[in-house]
């Protein structure tokens, strides 16, 4: 039906008009047309049997004679009726009697035996058999087969009346309709019309006139009405409109003007994010540049006490130099003895006396040389092993002063006593005792020189923690222990202690507990080993009961992370509270 | 006596043809009376009362219309048969059957009796046609029969159409007797 929905509605009331008219004359007629064939059939199954009473009295005495010449007689009167195709005559006891049967006409139309009494049909034939009665009883039966030729012939005829008929009503009910429909579909087509106009033009000012005061009638008021309605709100509409524009540009204006200073803001903040991004890295900066200065510092000291060492080897070999002046006095002597005597050099030692204590003097002073450059050679070694020493701490301190960040195969172990080489003069000078607890020392990728400064910054604030401690009780402990993914590596000491209070700034920048400290070591050490994917702890028990340091790192370098940059992602964060507060 | 023999051969189908037709007559006869007493009106037959039959000599008719007065009706009322074989003055039949069994005498002293009387008489002899009002006749080995029609009106007896148009002929007019 979605053709039917989509048709204009002046066809749709054509359409229906028509179809109903065409609907009940079509149902009238073929009501009618069923009620006259029925009526037609009933009328021939009356006629039959009235006539089938007629042949049937007629017939009585010819049964009741047995005179089938008469019987067939009396019903050769059938043949006058057309619609009458044969005829039977059965006696009283049911046994054919007479028959008729037109020209023509099939036998098989007429039953050998009595059949029922009554009327049988069908398309082609009716059947009738009746009972032949007097006032004694039943004398016999007629059995009358008619076609239905006439009965079709009819119905046909009719049919064809019908349908010319109802063609002809169709059309003039077309016509009617068409006509009819033009009254109704004008004012609903100019509604429509008008409705559209309205919506176009968007004049919610127009109406529709109402006409005649029927449905339609109250459809244009309705409309006219819902038009005043939406004129009203449309004012109302754009009074809104105007007073939301109005406020939509006050608020874009205040909108506006605050993006300008948010933006403003926003410069404002980048430039101060950029300038303490500056000052971090600077600070940054000056924290390495700081401990690495501590770092030359412990470094200069140490060689300082080595030159030290070296000034007292060489002003005892300059104080032993100084006394070879008399071996030079003496063999100035010498040689004046001789140059004096040259000419008399072999009785000179033979018969003066200073000739011959000369030879004791040369045999007594070859010894004395020979002790003298005994005593030189092992200064000059110790000087040597000075030098030596010195080179050592330069080497270490340059390897420790390299670029970091490269990961190579690293022993704790040994960082660790590289670590204490770099501080041995200092821990010696305040006879610190450093006891190493390595029980797991395992080999794996680490940032050798990253690791080193840790240790060197640890064991230098665990020598510092010592100062003020008794002499017989200074001792630093390194211990190493693992995990299955880690090591731990702990710098231990029996120093002065922190305080519980303490304990969570120690990490921060610029936090230091000496006079002489900046603050910079424990801080960079935690951001160092931070970046390398581990975490630096601190505990105490409190003051004069020593402090624990403990490196946690690695033993597996975690995916993810740039070869050589170990921990680098995760600088920003603080593993532990220890170091959370390691950014400035 | 070879002779007699061949003679006898020779005529025996038409001896026993006969008896045949004489032992089937008699109740198609039987019948024919019965449907007599349905089609002929009586002026005499009481209303309600049995129809009655008499029938002159002594005939097999007799049996088979005992047979069927037994278990049918005429028009309602029984059927009464009474068979005579002696000169009688006092009728009171609605229809009488004079058969050939009955001597000339007889037929004829009930002929002579009946003159006149409005009772439907039944010859098996056709040629008391004049004095009857219907007779017995064969034709073409079928019994059939002829209607006086003259002497009937005259006696105010009524013959139904049904069985006038069954009849063989139907004497109407004036005829020599």
């Amino acid at each position: 039906m979605k053709w039917f929905e989509r048709l204009p509605i002046r066809h749709k009331l054509l359409i229906l008009l028509v179809l109903a008219s065409a609907l009940s004359l079509g149902v009238g007629t073929v009501g009618m047309l069923a009620y006259d064939v029925q009526s037609f059939q009933r009328s021939m199954e009356v006629q039959l049997t009235t006539l089938a009473n007629v042949v049937g009295h007629n017939s009585q005495s010819a049964i009741a004679f047995s005179d089938v010449d008469a019987a067939e007689q009396t019903l050769l009167s059938l043949e006058k009726e057309e619609s009458v195709d044969a005829a039977r005559l059965f006696d009283a006891s049911g046994q054919p009697f007479a028959t008729f049967q037109r020209i023509g006409v099939s036998s098989a139309l007429l039953p050998d035996s009595l059949p029922d009494v009554g009327v049988t049909s069908d398309t082609h034939s009716i059947r009738l058999t009746t009972q032949i009665d007097d006032v004694d009883g039943t004398v016999g039966f007629l059995c009358v087969v008619a076609n239905t030729t006439q009965l079709r012939a009819k119905t046909i005829a009719k049919l064809k009346i019908a349908l010319i008929y109802l063609i002809g009503v169709i059309g003039l009910s077309g016509f009617a309709a068409y006509r009819m429909q033009n009254v109704i579909s004008r004012r609903i087509v100019n509604l429509s019309l008008f409705t559209q106009d309205v919506q176009e033009r968007q004049d919610y000012s127009a109406r529709v006139d109402s006409g005649a005061s029927d449905e339609i009638g109250s459809l244009c008021d309705a409309f006219n009405k819902m038009l005043s309605r939406v004129e009203q709100q449309q004012g109302a509409l754009t009074e809104s409109h105007n007073q939301l524009e109005s406020r939509v540009h006050e608020r874009t204006t205040e909108l506006q003007e605050s993006n300008r200073k948010l933006q403003t803001e926003i410069l404002r903040h980048q430039h101060a994010r950029e300038e303490l991004q500056a000052l971090q890295e600077e600070l940054m900066s000056t924290a390495r540049a700081a401990g690495m200065a501590e770092i030359a510092t412990g470094v200069l000291h140490n060689v300082g006490n080595v030159l030290n060492s070296v000034n007292v080897s060489a002003n005892l070999i300059r104080e032993q130099l100084q006394g070879w002046g008399r071996y030079v006095s003496g063999i100035e002597a010498i040689h004046t003895a001789m140059d004096a005597n040259e000419s008399q050099l072999g009785p000179f030692f033979e018969e003066h006396p200073q000739g011959s204590r000369l030879i004791e003097f040369l045999k007594a002073l070859g010894t004395d040389i020979n002790q003298q450059r005994e005593i030189l050679m092992e200064e000059a070694e110790t000087l040597h092993g000075f030098v030596d020493h010195v080179k050592e701490i330069v080497a270490a301190q340059q390897s420790m002063s390299r670029v970091s960040g490269v990961m190579i195969p690293v022993r704790l172990s040994r960082l660790f006593s590289e670590a204490i080489m770099l501080n041995d003069t200092a821990l010696a000078r305040h006879g610190i005792t450093v006891i190493k607890d390595f029980a797991d020392d395992p080999e794996f990728q680490g940032d050798k020189h990253r690791i080193l400064q840790i240790f060197v910054n640890l064991i230098s604030n665990a020598k510092n923690a010592l100062d003020k401690v008794d002499n017989s009780q200074r001792t630093i402990t390194l211990a190493l222990r693992t995990s299955a993914t880690a090591i731990f590596a702990s710098v231990t000491d029996s120093g002065i202690g922190i305080d519980t209070a303490n304990l969570s700034s120690i990490f921060r920048h610029g936090f230091t507990t000496r006079d002489e400290g900046h603050g910079f070591g424990l801080h960079s050490s935690a951001l160092a080993a931070t970046e390398m994917g581990g975490h630096l702890t601190v505990d105490s028990a409190g003051p004069g009961k020593g402090a624990v340091f403990i490196l946690e790192l690695p033993l597996e370098i975690e995916t993810g992370r740039g070869k050589g940059q170990p921990g680098l992602s995760s600088s920003n964060k603080c593993v532990r509270t220890t170091v959370e507060d390691c950014r400035i | 006596m070879r002779w007699l023999l061949l003679a006898w051969l020779a005529l025996l189908p038409y001896v026993a043809k006969g008896q045949e037709l004489v032992v089937r007559e008699a109740p198609i006869k039987a019948a024919y009376l019965y449907n007599f007493a349905k089609y002929v009106q009586v002026p005499t037959r009481q209303p309600g009362g049995p129809v009655t039959i008499g029938i002159v000599g002594d005939s097999a008719v007799t049996a088979h219309l005992q047979t069927i007065a037994e278990r049918k009706t005429v028009n309602g009322r029984p059927l009464k048969i009474e068979t005579f074989s002696t000169a009688r003055t006092d009728f009171a039949y609605d229809l009488v059957f004079i058969s050939r069994a009955a001597s000339e005498e007889l037929q004829l002293n009930t002929l002579a009796v009946l003159h006149e009387h409005s009772t439907f008489i039944v010859a098996d002899i056709s040629t008391l046609i004049p004095s009857v009002d219907a007779a017995f006749v064969s034709e073409s080995n079928r019994l059939r029969f002829d209607i006086n029609l003259r002497r009937s009106k005259t006696n105010g007896v009524q013959i139904s159409s049904q069985l006038l148009k069954l009849a063989r002929t139907i004497h109407e007019e004036k005829q020599s007797l």
